[in-house]
């Protein structure tokens, strides 16, 4: 499946790599990751802090810190009829800039300081609109008061005056969606967008990112570690370690038949109300390795239960265990099943 | 929080009124708003043109006639002194906007690219430091001849350097932000970001930066007049009348022709340093001022708030 072959596919990544240079040594951030993202579905990017996340984001934006690269891969974008190759293009050239914000849009973590303290917000909503579309300040600005009521921002007359220190914090993630979205992006990038929120305020964002999703028929990549969240919007899953995908399917075949050991330690970590209370949650043991340190094989070789010699001994490969639902391991019976665990662990 | 605000008060309001409440601006913008009216009405309230020549009446001291005494000419010092600041603050108030201009678009650009462009912007700003400033000056102004316009020229490319680091300092810091981050995942141009984005959030240090450099140009200019080398020796400015100085006799017996000179520098210069102070109490927030102590309970209140 690919995007030159099926009009279906907004996003497709052909086995990306990002390198990172760090002084005199080369970091393999991502390592040939392939995801194929379908028009208008919820994709969500689990995986725990450093397994290449938001590097994938930042990638797909060309917005790479300036010692990473795109060492080799393709990112396939579909704009319209065309299909454009976001990583040949020239990274601040005008068609990347004509992507960013217009095409794809952008939701980051931390709200306070992703808005320019300088500025009133409204005029920064307008601002990324006035940018790529030829319309006047007036009508920039009646567009910008509609969306805020959209979101749910109470008098948004008076609140498009306002500056952003004057903004709690699950309003200023509702201004950065309208920033991301006013100018009606294909595809909406949300890099850990509640992070910085509570509970209540984030099902209040992440049901306003459904909506999107659903009545405007948006594509979004949620970046997220959070498992619950996971379970509520997507409709796709894409688990990450190290740098790689390893385990992709619907949200059904993912949480709840997690095939991958790290997806079962992953989702056996998850606190769960009904648990019995004499039971000590359990947690993935170990620590994620440094990039620096891989060698060869299964990057989850080293906190593996099931881990065996042939782990170590080359690359593993994406093998499929249901339609649309691939795991990376070698482990896995013909029914996709892992071997029963003997002994402790 | 949101709802306990009553009325919406714009950012440039709530800077006029902290600058209202800081002791030393006020002092300092009353002393130089009082300098500059007389500056502009020299002629109406002495009396006399600054250029009227009355030989009979040369070198008396100052009486009812004439405040400030007269010089060895007869003109009257108090009219002098007056309009001399026209040129003394013409010079220090267009040499440092000019000098901030040059320091704030290259420290805005060296600042946010960084890399080589930074690296030769700010050996030329070494280059120019390594020398005294005077010295500087001086061959600039012997190169460029005398003249009000070649010394605010002379100073502006002298004086620049103080603007830059600042800027550039600030830059490397803001550059790093996320908000930068994202206005480049918005899809806007550098010159946006640096100009529109990013350089508001430095106008406070380049404010004072401002101020700071108006005492020491007027001070320079004093300094230059003195030695010769300055405005030319026709107009009266501050520096001009102060060289009578130069003589002994004059210090000696004629203390009127330097004493009113030098005082006028010296306040105007203080009320100048005044109100840099004062700007920089109220555009620093981690300066005690009125604003301070608002965000303050709104951070506390917002923190205990938003425990979770």
């Amino acid at each position: 499946m690919s995007l030159s072959t099926n009009k279906d596919l907004i996003l497709d990544l052909k086995s990306v790599n990002v390198k990172f240079k760090v002084e005199d040594d080369t970091l393999h951030i991502l390592r040939d990751v392939s995801l194929s993202i379908p028009r208008g579905s919820f994709l969500c990017v689990v995986g725990e802090s450093g397994c290449g996340k938001s590097v994938t984001a930042q990638a797909i934006v060309q917005l790479l810190p300036d010692n990473g690269e795109v060492s080799s891969g393709d990112i396939l974008f579909s704009q319209g009829d065309k299909v454009v190759v976001l990583n040949k293009l020239e990274k601040f050239g005008k068609q990347m800039r004509d992507i960013r914000g217009a095409k794809i849009g952008m939701i980051f973590q931390d709200t306070l300081s992703s808005l320019n303290p300088a500025h009133k917000v409204g005029r920064q909503v307008a601002e990324s609109l006035l940018q790529h579309f030829p319309i006047s300040k007036d009508e920039a600005r009646t567009r910008v008061v509609e969306l805020f009521r959209k979101l749910g921002i109470p008098d948004p007359e008076r609140r498009y005056e306002a500056y952003p220190h004057e903004f709690s914090g699950g309003m200023r993630q509702r201004v950065m969606i309208a920033i991301a979205t006013i100018c009606e992006p294909d595809l909406v990038i949300a890099d850990e967008p509640t992070t910085a929120l509570d509970v209540t305020i984030q099902a209040q964002i992440m049901t306003l990112l459904k909506d999107l999703q659903k009545t405007a028929g948006k594509t979004f990549i949620l970046i997220t570690h959070n498992m619950a969240l996971v379970s509520e919007v997507a409709d796709h899953v894409a688990v990450m370690y190290l740098g790689r995908v390893v385990e992709y399917g619907t949200v059904e075949q993912v949480l709840r038949d997690p095939r991958h050991p790290y997806t079962k330690a992953l989702m056996a970590s998850v606190p769960n109300l009904d648990a019995d209370k004499n039971v000590e949650l359990q947690t993935v043991d170990g620590q994620t390795p440094s990039p620096a340190e891989v060698t060869l094989g299964c990057e989850f070789a080293g906190r593996c239960p099931y881990v065996v010699a042939a782990c170590r001994e080359k690359t593993i490969e994406m093998t499929q265990v249901n339609p649309g639902h691939d795991v990376r391991c070698i482990r896995l019976d013909k029914n996709g099943k892992l071997p029963v665990l003997t002994g402790g662990a | 929080m949101q709802k306990k605000k009553q009325e919406r008060q714009s950012t440039a309001r709530i800077f006029i009124r902290n600058l209202l409440h800081n002791p030393s601006a006020v002092i300092g913008l009353t002393i130089i708003s009082i300098m500059i009216f007389c500056a502009i009405f020299a002629v109406q309230i002495s009396g006399v043109e600054p250029e009227y020549i009355d030989p009979i009446n040369g070198r008396l001291g100052p009486s009812f006639d004439n405040l400030m005494g007269t010089d060895q000419l007869g003109r009257d010092m108090l009219s002098r002194v007056l309009s001399g600041g026209r040129q003394s603050i013409y010079v220090g108030v267009v040499a440092s906007f000019l000098a901030n201009l040059i320091g704030t678009i290259l420290g805005a650009t060296a600042g946010y690219l960084g890399g080589k462009v930074d690296a030769v912007v700010m050996r030329v700003s070494e280059l120019v430091m390594t020398f005294p400033q005077l010295i500087l000056v001086l061959i600039f102004v012997s190169l460029l001849g005398q003249g009000i316009n070649n010394v605010i020229i002379v100073f502006a490319l002298t004086g620049w350097m103080t603007t830059f680091r600042l800027v550039r300092g600030e830059f490397f810091s803001l550059r790093e932000e996320a908000f930068v981050e994202a206005d480049r995942a918005f899809g806007f141009s550098k010159p946006r970001i640096i100009f529109r984005h990013i350089l508001p959030n430095t106008l406070s240090p380049i404010v004072v930066a401002f101020t700071i450099n108006i005492a020491i140009f007027i001070i320079a200019e004093a300094g230059l007049s003195f030695l010769g080398l300055g405005v030319p020796v026709t107009t009266p400015t501050w520096g001009n009348l102060l060289t009578a100085a130069q003589n002994p006799v004059v210090v000696d017996e004629y203390w009127w022709l330097w004493v009113f000179p030098a005082m006028a520098i010296a306040i105007f210069v203080l009320g100048v340093n005044f109100v840099g102070d004062g700007l920089r109490d109220v555009l620093d927030p981690r300066h005690k001022s009125l604003i301070a102590k608002n965000k303050w309970k709104v951070a506390l209140v917002g923190r205990l708030g938003s425990k979770k």
